[in-house]
C-alpha cells in the first residue's frame, strides 16, 4: 500500500499541474561534450569519403504542432532547426566537389514529449529523402530520442527534452550519409 | 484544500485515470441532455512502447529520504536505458506506421455515436491535441445551460508485456445541465473502455516483426478493431435499461500505466477467445481469454 501511495503521489501532483499548455520557445544551447565528439568522428568521415554533401534544412512538416506534451508546446521550431542547420550542421559538410553528390531532404514528422515514471522522454522523428546526383535514390527513417530525470515537471524540462531528441536526430541523420556514399560507390 | 482537489479531479479527467469510480448512465441524464459539446483528447502522436519500468522507490524508502533519492536516481537511468531500448525495438513498426492517423480514425468512428446519442453539434475531423486549461474546463462545465452537456473523451494506446499485446483505453466524462444546475465536481456520467489485442508472438523483436509484417497489416487492423470495440462498449454502457447477461465470474489480468495487474470482474459476453468483462469498478474490459487467471462463479450472484 505504502508502495502505491509513493507511485500514485507523482501521477496525482502532475495532475494538479496538468492546468494548462503553455509555449515554450525552443533554444540552441551549448552542445554536449559527447555530441560534439560524435560530431567530430561525422565530419572527418564526410572529409574521408568519396561523396560531396548537400544537406538541406530540416523542415517542419508535423501534423500535430500544437502541443509536443501534455502541458507543454514548443514554438520557433522550424526557427531552432534553421540555427542548428546554420550553425552546427553547415560547419560539418566538407565543401568539396566529388563526382558523387549525395543530396538529402529531411522532415520533421514528430516531436513529442511524456513523462514516464521518474523520466520526461523526448522524441524527435524524421522522413529523409536522399538523391544521387539529383536523382531521387530513395528515403530512410531516422529518430532521436532523449530521457532525463524529471526534477520539477518543469516546462522547460520537457521542451529541453524535446531539443536533446531532436539534436540526436540530426545526428543521426548525418552518421547515415558515408553508408548512402558507400552504397553509391557500389552501385 | 478543496479547491486542490477539485483541480485534481479536473486533471484526473483529462489524464484518463482509470480507477476513478464508475458513474452509470441514467435516464435523467439521457433525457437531459439535449446537446452535447464535445472534446475528444489524444495527446500521443504515435503508440507507446512497451518498457518494462524499474520501480524500487519503494524499496528505497526504507533506506530513508537520501536512500529514496539513491533509488530514484538509479531508477530513472536504468528507465531510460530500458525505453531506449524499447522504442529501438519498435522503430520499424513505429516508421512503418508514419501514415496511421490515430486522431483521425478515432473521430471517424466516434462521431457517428456522439451525434446519434449525445446530440454533438461541434465534431471535428481529428482529435484534439491539447489539455484543456483547468479554469477552461471548469467554464465550459459552469456555463452549460438547461439541456446543454459537456462530453470529455481521452483515449491513450501502448504496447505492453514485451510488445505481445497493445491496449487502447478510452475515458469518457460527461457533464449535464439539469434544472439549471451543473456541478463541476460532481460528473452525471463517468466510465471507462479498455481493449486488449491478442497476444502476437513470443515478445519482443518476434512481436514486432509480426505486427509489422505486410505493411503493419495486423497493428493496422487492430488499431480499427479497437476502436469499433470501444465504440460499442460505449454504446452500450449508456443504455439506460441494459440487460447485462453475466456468464461468470473472473479475475483476471489488466494492464496499466504501473504495468500488470489482476483484477476482478464478470465476464457479459464470449465470442470465439474474446470476452467482454465488467469489472467491479464497472468500466468495461474487451480481451483475449487467455487473460483469465481464474473463474469466479460467485460473482454473478453479487
Amino acid at each position: 500500500m505504502k508502495k502505491l501511495t509513493i507511485l500514485l503521489l507523482p501521477l496525482a501532483l502532475l495532475s494538479t499541474n496538468a492546468l494548462a499548455v503553455v509555449d515554450v520557445e525552443m533554444k540552441v544551447s551549448k552542445l554536449p561534450k559527447k555530441v560534439s565528439k560524435a560530431h567530430q568522428q561525422i565530419a572527418a568521415e564526410l572529409a574521408s569519403s568519396n561523396c560531396a554533401y548537400v544537406v538541406k534544412p530540416v523542415s517542419d512538416l508535423r501534423q500535430n504542432k500544437d502541443a509536443i506534451s501534455w502541458k507543454v508546446n514548443a514554438i520557433g521550431v522550424q526557427q531552432w532547426f534553421n540555427t542548428i542547420h546554420q550553425d552546427v550542421v553547415t560547419p560539418l559538410i566538407p565543401q568539396t566537389t566529388k563526382d558523387i553528390v549525395v543530396e538529402v531532404t529531411p522532415k520533421l514528422n514528430m516531436l513529442y514529449t511524456y513523462n514516464e515514471q521518474l523520466n520526461i522522454n523526448g522524441m524527435a522523428v524524421s522522413t529523409v529523402d536522399y538523391s544521387i546526383n539529383g536523382k531521387h535514390a530513395g528515403k530512410y527513417h531516422v529518430r532521436g530520442f532523449n530521457s532525463d530525470t524529471n526534477w520539477a515537471n518543469g516546462d522547460g524540462e520537457f521542451v529541453g527534452s524535446a531539443e536533446h531528441a531532436a539534436q540526436h536526430m540530426i545526428t543521426r541523420i548525418l552518421k547515415k550519409l558515408p553508408e548512402i556514399c558507400g552504397n553509391a560507390e557500389s552501385a | 484544500m478543496k479547491k486542490l482537489l477539485l483541480i485534481s479531479t479536473i486533471g484526473l479527467i483529462l489524464q484518463g485515470c482509470s480507477g476513478m469510480k464508475n458513474i452509470p448512465m441514467t435516464q435523467e441524464t439521457r433525457d437531459a441532455a439535449k446537446q452535447t459539446n464535445t472534446y475528444n483528447l489524444v495527446l500521443q502522436d504515435e503508440v507507446r512502447p512497451a518498457v518494462n519500468l524499474s520501480n524500487s522507490v519503494g524499496a528505497g524508502v526504507a533506506g530513508g529520504l537520501v536512500g529514496a533519492l539513491v533509488t530514484s536516481a538509479i531508477d530513472s537511468s536504468i528507465n531510460e536505458d530500458r525505453a531506449i531500448g524499447a522504442f529501438g525495438m519498435a522503430a520499424p513498426l513505429l516508421n512503418n506506421t508514419l501514415d496511421l492517423n490515430f486522431r483521425k480514425l478515432i473521430v471517424e468512428e466516434f462521431n457517428p455515436v456522439l451525434i446519434s446519442e449525445f446530440n454533438a453539434k461541434d465534431t471535428k475531423e481529428s482529435a484534439e491535441t491539447k489539455f484543456l486549461k483547468d479554469d477552461k474546463i471548469k467554464a465550459q462545465i459552469s456555463a452549460l445551460k438547461e439541456g446543454e452537456a459537456a462530453l470529455y473523451l481521452f483515449t491513450h494506446y501502448q504496447f505492453f508485456d514485451n510488445f505481445k499485446v497493445v491496449l487502447f483505453e478510452t475515458n469518457a466524462t460527461l457533464y449535464v445541465a439539469k434544472q439549471g444546475k451543473v456541478s463541476v465536481s460532481k460528473p452525471d456520467y463517468r466510465n471507462s473502455f479498455t481493449y486488449i489485442s491478442d497476444s502476437v508472438g513470443n515478445g519482443g523483436m518476434d512481436s514486432i516483426r509480426l505486427w509489422n509484417d505486410n505493411n503493419a497489416d495486423l497493428y493496422r487492423t487492430t488499431v480499427n478493431t479497437a476502436l469499433s470495440e470501444i465504440r460499442e462498449m460505449l454504446q452500450h454502457d449508456i443504455k439506460v435499461a441494459q440487460q447485462e447477461a453475466c456468464i461468470t465470474g473472473t479475475r483476471y489480468t489488466r494492464f496499466n500505466a504501473l504495468g500488470e495487474l489482476n483484477s476482478i470482474g464478470k465476464i457479459t459476453e464470449k465470442e470465439g477467445n474474446r470476452v467482454q468483462i465488467r469489472d467491479n469498478n464497472g468500466s468495461l474490459v474487451n480481451l483475449a481469454d487467455n487473460l483469465l487467471i481464474k473463474e469466479l462463479p460467485k460473482e454473478c450472484k453479487a
